[in-house]
């Protein structure tokens, strides 16, 4: 069976929050049902059917024919399933994803994957800034799961990280692992600025070149770490092949000293 | 612009820059009130009463509200809300403090001349024999603060590393090691020695230059030498009395800014509903500028048609304004509640020299008072 679609039919001009299409809301509802779901958010009460035209198909399988970048909350709390989007989607992309498949084919806006729980969300285009990050007055970032990045990613990337993968490949915007408080960020292009600042522990990869440290970041020395190895063959299984360079000895600094100094920046 | 401003003392008003009667201009910002779509309300520079009215009548007409972004109550309330802060108030500061961490602000910045009052009393309740220690970082220091009732100890540290000199310092504190720093090891230790020896101490700073990181990691310093000792933070309020009007929509609504009544309840998001971002992006199709404690514009100001409600100017100049309402300066031109900066608590001020022109909530009021009545026959 092939996927349900949702046809943009023109680029709307307020911003329209899509955290209700999700597969598991949609299982087991006719094209009537869905095309008069409301979509929260907009400041009229909008339904499904005056933003897309429908073509229906498994619900466990969505796509977006089009995006645009006032599209929030797309695939939120999603639990199942898979979601495509053609295009490009505004904030919250993902967020508190909890399993599936999200793939952004275009840019995302801030707050992509922001506390995203489980499940993977890839982003083909750039990611804007607070990639991960909790939204204000939320105490952890992203709790869990994998979120790639194939583009460039704003300031913050990762902030209050607690547990899962960030990878950019890209360039990262200033302070990219802001306030971490464990799980893995990796940077495979150039970064802004100095990384980590006041993070408690987690890991920082830098894969692709040098960066420059803070001053409560201890250089520890080349080490051939076994953790390193084992993230490798993990970043390897999931179809990316620079972590190899990972296998070679790293150089590790120990920060933020500030905090705690547990936490850790990779340059391989 | 026709009808010479700081002249005359009685309501006036501007229609596309063509003076005209307070009503005729509450009827067409009434006009486009009701046409617009999604109306935004900047600025909000008033005292207490005007931020009340407004909320109501952003319930009205489904307003988003937002008038901290970019300003250092907004960054000092978004690290307050992640991490929390130990505060006092200005008048404990002066009273007591036996040691004072300032991270010296540019000269001319917001701030500047309650330094001064604090630089220049005597603490009543602090050891009075020994004089009152200040540790200054930043830019070099003024010859006028310098007392024989101030120990001042000063270094001079470019304002975008003072955050990784804080981290350094907390480092320090807590003896771990640190690389290269802005300033030598001996040097930073002296700096952590002089804290930890307070009895009271309190950090003083305003630069919004500083950025939520360096806040977050000074409000991270204060928590760690409060183990040993009593340590505490003390913002410069800004200016426009921004706290004060915080406090309000936080009483009134749950959130301090960046809300939005599209739904009917109130709903926060700190992107979604910035001010600057709204205009630029085309959501917002109409904005409403409170400035009654001066007149000033925001960078935005070309973006969408304004409606504003300002103080008034002391010389003409273009306004960007489609429609402008002179309105009184709280505390000057009428009576008052707002939050003063040199006490740190809500305070009434009777008007130095009453006048007849209109308070923003008294023009506010007018506007609810028409929107009211076909607003609830629409719901």
């Amino acid at each position: 069976m092939s996927a349900l679609v949702f046809r943009l039919k023109q680029a709307p001009d307020r911003r329209i929050d899509l955290s209700g299409l999700v597969p598991e809301a949609l299982q087991g509802r006719s094209e009537l049902a869905i095309a008069r779901l409301p979509l929260d958010g907009s400041r009229d009460k909008l339904k499904v059917a005056d933003v897309f035209g429908l073509r229906m198909g498994d619900p466990m399988s969505l796509r977006f024919d089009g995006g645009s970048e006032r599209f929030d909350l797309v695939g939120a709390g999603m639990a199942t399933g898979e979601i495509i989007v053609d295009g490009p989607v505004g904030a919250q992309a993902g967020r508190l994803m909890r399993a599936g498949t999200l793939r952004i084919q275009g840019d995302a806006g801030p707050y992509a994957a922001s506390r995203l729980a489980g499940g993977r969300l890839e982003i083909d285009g750039n990611a804007g800034e607070r990639l991960g990050a909790p939204l204000a007055g939320e105490m952890a970032g992203m709790s869990g799961g994998i979120v790639i990045v194939h583009g460039d990613a704003g300031s913050r990337a990762g902030d209050r990280l607690r547990r899962g993968i960030v990878v950019i490949e890209g360039r990262s915007g200033k302070d990219a692992g802001s306030r971490m408080i464990a799980g893995t960020l990796v940077l495979r292009g150039e970064v802004a600025g100095a990384p980590g600042p006041l993070m408690r522990r987690g890991t920082i990869v830098l894969v692709d070149g040098d960066c420059s440290t803070l001053p409560t970041f201890s250089d520890c020395g080349s080490h051939r770490l076994v953790a390193a190895r084992l993230l490798a063959f993990e970043l390897e299984r999931l179809g990316l092949r620079f972590a190899r360079k990972l296998k070679r000895p790293v150089r590790r600094f120990a920060g933020d000293m500030a905090i705690s100094g547990k936490g850790e920046i990779w340059i391989a | 612009m026709p009808g010479r401003r700081g002249e005359g003392r009685h309501p006036r008003a501007w229609i596309e820059g063509v003076a005209c009667s307070l009503d005729a201009a509450i009827e067409a910002a009434l006009g486009r009130l009701r046409e617009s779509r999604h109306p935004l309300f900047a600025g909000l520079g008033c005292d207490v009463e005007g931020a009340r009215k407004l909320v109501r009548l952003a319930k009205l007409v489904g307003a988003s509200i937002d008038h901290l972004s970019g300003t250092a109550t907004g960054i000092e309330l978004a690290v307050a809300r992640d991490m929390g802060a130990f505060l006092t108030t200005p008048g404990e500061a002066a009273a007591r403090a036996d040691t004072l961490f300032i991270l010296g602000p540019e000269t001319g910045e917001a701030g500047t001349e309650y330094l001064d009052r604090v630089l220049e009393t005597t603490p009543k309740l602090a050891a009075r024999d020994a004089p009152r220690g200040v540790v200054w970082v930043g830019p070099a220091l003024k010859a006028k603060a310098r007392s024989n009732r101030l120990d001042i100890t000063s270094f001079q540290v470019p304002t975008p590393q003072i955050a990784t000199l804080l981290a350094a310092l907390r480092a320090r504190l807590a003896d771990r090691p640190v690389a290269k720093a802005p300033l030598s090891a001996p040097r930073l230790d002296a700096i952590v020695e002089k804290l930890r020896q307070a009895k009271f101490g309190v950090a003083i700073w305003s630069s919004p230059a500083l950025g939520p990181l360096a806040i977050e990691a000074l409000a991270g310093l204060v928590r760690d030498l409060n183990e040993t000792t009593r340590f505490s933070c003390l913002p410069v309020i800004g200016a426009d009395n921004a706290a004060g009007v915080a406090m309000t929509l936080t009483w009134l609504t749950g959130f301090p800014s960046h809300i939005d009544f599209a739904r009917g309840e109130a709903e926060h998001d700190t992107w979604r509903f910035d001010a600057a971002r709204l205009a630029r992006s085309g959501e917002a199709d109409l904005a409403l500028w409170i400035s009654a404690y001066r007149h000033h514009w925001p960078d935005w100001a070309g973006d969408m048609p304004l409606i504003a409600l300002t103080a008034r100017a002391d010389q003409m100049k273009r306004s960007p304004a489609v429609i402008e309402i002179e309105v009184g300066t709280p505390g000057a031109d009428h009576d008052t509640v707002d939050f003063s900066p040199a006490s740190g608590l809500f305070a009434f001020r009777a008007a130095t020299a009453r006048q007849a022109i209109p308070s923003v909530a008294e023009v506010i009021d007018r506007f609810c008072t028409e929107l009211a009545e076909p607003a609830r026959s629409l719901r």
